[in-house]
């Protein structure tokens, strides 16, 4: 008897021990979110460079997280750091932004080393940045939650005089407590250049025309935005409204241009909400 | 998780035991043949122990023990002096061990700490780690790093805890 | 105010080595602490400038442990402080606190461990914890760990937890699970009738699963991964050999660009020796066996398996200035490594003898075809590759063929000369774009002379010999010791030579002396040493895992103790 439980102890052990799943093709799952404005939308910071062999394949994971959310994933690549250094005549492209070397900085992303991302700026324990192979779990925790502010985003741009005016209007859809700053920036797409790339599926070595997706050119209101809110924060239905007015930088492509705009907590950086609008239809 | 730990750590130190202790923890590890092996089986019949940890990656180690196996015969004729040379290379090496051992023709008791776990308990930070052992298995003295003629050193205290002049 | 706390924990850690000989002469507390500190200061002909420190002028890692033991009974702590990192090692590192902690009971019979440990299962390939300090690595499992002994010669082990993770506190679903069951029968011990016999055997068998939740919304993730391993070592007179084969079930994560292709690895050696002579070869392959407890991550950290790579360390600075590093991915590779001592008398062997060493090594990735006619190789969220068992692909990773002699030439002079030629893919190893392979010549002398009975000097000269990367080097050094307490050294790391450009990186080095003064005191097992100067920057590897070390320059102090 006693034998006969030692064995079946084993057993149990062994079965428990040893469980696998075993998964069937099709790996991979479809079918993504509404892109309802009242739940809340999700941006990717993708901290990338030129030179750096693992971004190709990081860019490649952020566009399959859009592809399977669609408008409710809102992609920014960011070049900073020594990754992104130009250099001719092989880099000709410094896509380096004043705003992306200081969040850069700020995050310790480059201490870290790249590529890294940060989805709506949530933070565990102080760290805000995630691999490449974190991304899709992280989004997906966060992509159902409750939106507790809505942006209404509205761009009028001039063809011939290149002006862009821009308007964000953020409703708060419930009370909230503290500082909110809204920050708005200007994102390009379809840039080609240089990039050193390490994932065979993708590209050579030496990918020469890589085409570089959402690229951070610039912020609209300076690197940590503008305040919305002061700490008392605002009751529901509160609408702030926000206008800016520039003229569109001479070498941009104007329909690839697009503006995103977020609102965030002032004391942790955490976006509660983020938009998309490009400037041509 | 911590707290209990931490609780425990501290009501063991408040208890005081009868045990007798050795200052030689017991934890298994391998022999060269990759048998299982109780640290707390090192002896040598009341005579003095050296025991020595070292590396196929470590250049004085291999010097140290180069100098032991030199004199080993006549020490061992003194003084009945033990010597174990415990290897702490992992798994990457551990096959090239005997290999080395006979090719350098050490005549050492040879142990296998692959995963540190004799090292941790012995407290050894960095090798050369030579610890001198009396009879009743407590630790005499201790040394880190080796240099040239240390060997002589450790020879005079091996003799004095045999009682040879 | 950290800096504070970590000095009264010092203070106190001391402290019980006087507190321990008064409690009681049956139980023993000891334990050792260790500081490493660096003084950094900018030094531009090196390239580096106020704004590469940054302000971090400091680096401090240190740890201290106690153990205490009372019977059966072991507990034990760790402190451990990186206020901040030296530089090279992971910033996340920075904190302080007691990562380890734990209580043990230890019996002929059976070994319980509560809290954290550290375990291996036979050549670890699919269970190794372990910590190496210079590298900042720890893998350690928290949680609990028994070794039951039912009989003579057999052991089985179980173990369930969570891993080390730096600083970041488990919590649930934060990262995986692991479980894991050992069992090794020594057949010898076991089996009376083999107990005289010749032939040595033990066998072993090991499985390994972890749990991490699956909340990815791209891919269907196992959440239960199994791995298991078989092992069987067998001696006969002077031949031995051991073998494991380690097979693990889909796994995708970040590692292996989420591909659902089983992993395996395969790890034999064969040697023979007798007095005087050693032969050892040794056989790996590797497909797809990198083993996380979690899936997202990259990099040294929460490794379950370890893969131990399979050619010779070396010991001096210009022949491991670019060490080999285990490729999980895929790698299949041999060593061979002869060691023989000619003898005193004979026509080579002189006076005193000559030891000999010869060793090659090489390692080539493994040939992978698509898995079906519509895939390319790696695609994620595929089977990923087919790979025949026995193919080898052409791509070579490393290639390290040396020869070492080791000359006794008379009662005070004593040499050691090494020649070395290696090749080294810089891309695979490194993660560089646009480097060539490195093809490297490399020679040395050693030699140590006994100016008396307590008193040597050793010299060190080094040459390597290569077009690529940073190009040639020479070192030199010459270390005076007074035996066994003092030494004192200077040396002087050259590179030169170098004109060469990689595409994108037109920095051009210029020719840098890295040189350094240092010493030390060691007395009984405290050591302390002190070394200014600069460090080139490079690659620290121990067992399979590497740190890169940027160059730095300032002043080293490393304090180390026990009681």
């Amino acid at each position: 008897m006693r034998r006969f439980l030692q064995l079946s102890v084993v057993l149990f052990a062994l079965s428990w021990i040893s469980s696998c799943d075993k998964i069937e093709p099709p790996y991979i799952q479809s079918g993504g979110g509404t892109g309802d404005n009242l739940t809340r939308k999700v941006l990717l910071e993708d901290y990338t460079g030129q030179r750096c062999v693992n971004c190709p394949a990081a860019a490649k994971v952020a566009h399959d997280i859009q592809e399977l959310y669609g408008p409710k994933v809102v992609l920014m690549g960011i070049h900073t750091g020594f990754f992104a250094l130009p250099g001719p005549p092989v880099f000709m492209l410094d896509l380096r932004t004043e705003a992306g070397e200081a969040w850069d900085n700020h995050f310790g992303i480059s201490t870290a080393g790249h590529p890294k991302g940060i989805i709506n700026r949530t933070s565990k324990g102080g760290v805000y940045f995630l691999s490449p192979g974190e991304w899709s779990t992280a989004t997906a925790a966060i992509i159902d939650d409750k939106a507790d502010i809505k942006i209404n985003l509205l761009t009028d741009y001039d063809e011939n005089s290149r002006q862009l005016n821009i308007s964000v209007s953020s409703t708060f859809l419930r009370t909230l407590g503290g500082a909110y700053t809204v920050q708005v920036c200007l994102v390009e797409d379809s840039l080609v250049g240089t990039q050193f790339n390490n994932d065979a599926t993708i590209g050579p070595a030496v990918i020469e025309n890589y085409v570089h997706r959402h690229v951070l050119r610039g912020t609209v209101n300076g690197i940590w935005g503008e305040s919305l809110t002061d700490e008392s924060g605002a009751v529901v239905g509160t609408i702030v409204d926000k206008t800016y007015e520039m003229n569109l930088n001479a070498d941009w492509k104007a329909q690839h241009v697009s503006v995103v705009a977020w609102v965030q907590r002032a004391s942790n950086l955490e976006l509660l909400q983020v938009e998309e609008v490009h400037i041509l239809p | 998780m911590k707290k209990i730990v931490v609780f425990l750590f501290l009501a063991a130190i408040g208890m005081s035991g009868f045990a007798q202790q050795s200052d030689i923890p017991s934890v298994t590890i391998k022999t060269i043949k990759g048998q299982n092996f109780n640290t707390s089986d090192i002896s040598n019949d009341g005579k003095p122990i050296i025991l020595s940890f070292w590396a196929l990656w470590c250049k004085p180690c291999q010097k140290e023990l180069d100098a032991f196996n030199e004199h080993y015969e006549t020490w061992q004729q003194e003084t009945g002096v033990k010597i174990y040379a415990v290897s702490i290379d992992d798994s990457r090496s551990t096959s090239r061990v005997l290999p080395l051992v006979n090719g350098k023709g050490w005549e050492f008791e040879i142990l296998m700490d692959v995963n540190g776990d004799f090292k941790r308990a012995m407290n050894v930070n960095m090798i050369p780690h030579t610890f001198l052992i009396d009879g009743n298995g407590k630790i005499v003295s201790q040394h880190t790093s080796y240099f040239d003629g240390a060997e002589l050193e450790l020879y005079e205290k091996v003799k004095k805890i045999a009682g040879i002049k | 105010m950290k800096q504070l706390y970590f000095l009264v924990f010092v203070l106190v850690l001391s402290s019980f080595n006087v507190f321990g000989q008064g409690i009681s002469d049956q139980s023993r507390i000891n334990g050792s602490f260790q500081i490493d500190g660096q003084f950094y200061r900018p030094d531009d002909a090196i390239g580096i400038t106020d704004s590469v420190i940054a302000g971090r002028k400091v680096g401090l890692n240190g740890f201290g442990n106690i153990t205490y033991t009372l019977g059966s009974f072991t507990a034990g702590l760790r402190y451990e402080a990186y206020l901040s990192p030296i530089s090279g090692f992971d910033p996340a590192q920075e904190g302080n606190g007691f990562p380890f902690m734990y209580v043990a009971y230890n019996s002929e019979l059976i070994s319980v461990t509560a809290g954290n440990f550290y375990e291996q299962f036979g050549n670890g390939l699919i269970l190794r914890s372990y910590e190496e300090w210079t590298l900042g690595y720890d893998n350690a499992l928290s949680g609990i760990k028994v070794v039951y002994r039912p009989y003579k010669g057999i052991s089985l082990k179980g173990i369930y937890g969570s891993q080390r993770y730096y600083w970041e506190k488990f919590e649930r679903n934060s990262r995986g699970i692991v479980r894991g069951l050992d069992a090794e029968i020594d057949l010898n011990e076991t089996v009376n009738s083999l107990s005289g016999s010749n032939l040595r055997v033990i066998v072993g068998a090991s499985a390994v699963s972890k749990y991490q939740r699956d909340g990815d919304p791209l891919y269907h993730l196992p959440e239960n991964v199994g791995a298991f391993a078989g092992r069987i070592n067998l001696g006969a007179g002077k031949f031995n050999f051991m073998t494991e084969y380690a097979h693990k079930i889909n796994d995708p994560s970040a590692m292996n660009n989420f591909i659902y292709k089983n992993g395996h690895a395969m790890l034999s050696s064969l040697s023979y020796s007798q007095k005087g002579l050693g032969v050892v070869l040794q056989l790996k392959r590797v497909d797809n066996m990198s083993f996380k407890s979690d899936r997202g991550v990259s990099g040294n950290v929460l490794d379950i398996g370890f893969v131990p790579p399979i050619n010779r360390t070396h010991s001096y600075s210009l022949t491991a200035r670019y060490p080999y590093a285990t490729q999980p991915n895929g790698e299949m590779g041999f060593q061979l490594q002869v060691n023989y001592k000619i003898p005193k008398g004979s026509l080579l062997g002189g006076k005193y003898g000559t030891g000999i060493a010869v060793n090659f090594s090489q390692v080539n990735d493994i040939e992978r075809n698509p898995a079906n006619d519509t895939t390319p190789v790696y695609k994620s969220g595929t089977m990923g590759y087919k790979s025949d068992f026995i193919k080898v692909s052409d791509h070579v990773f490393f290639r390290d063929f040396n020869i070492e002699l080791d000359k006794k030439l008379s009662n005070s002079w004593k040499a050691v000369f090494q020649y070395m030629n290696q090749y080294f893919d810089i891309e695979t190893l490194q993660g560089k774009t646009n480097y060539e392979p490195i093809k490297a010549h490399i020679a040395l002398a050693d030699v140590t002379w006994r100016m008396s009975s307590m008193r040597s000097l050793r010299m060190e000269l080094q040459g390597m010999w290569t077009q690529q990367d940073k190009g040639n080097w020479t070192a030199a050094m010459v270390e005076f010791a007074i035996s066994p307490r003092w030494f004192f050294a200077i040396a002087d790391q050259y590179n030169f030579g170098n004109e060469k450009i990689s595409l994108g990186n037109e920095k051009i080095i210029k020719p840098n002396h890295y040189y350094t003064g240092s010493f030390g005191y060691t007395r009984e097992a405290t050591r302390l040493a002190f070394t200014f100067g600069r460090q080139a920057e490079g690659v620290i590897c121990v067992g399979g895992v590497c740190r890169q070390v940027p160059a730095s320059s300032g002043l080293s102090i490393s304090l180390t103790t026990n009681f």
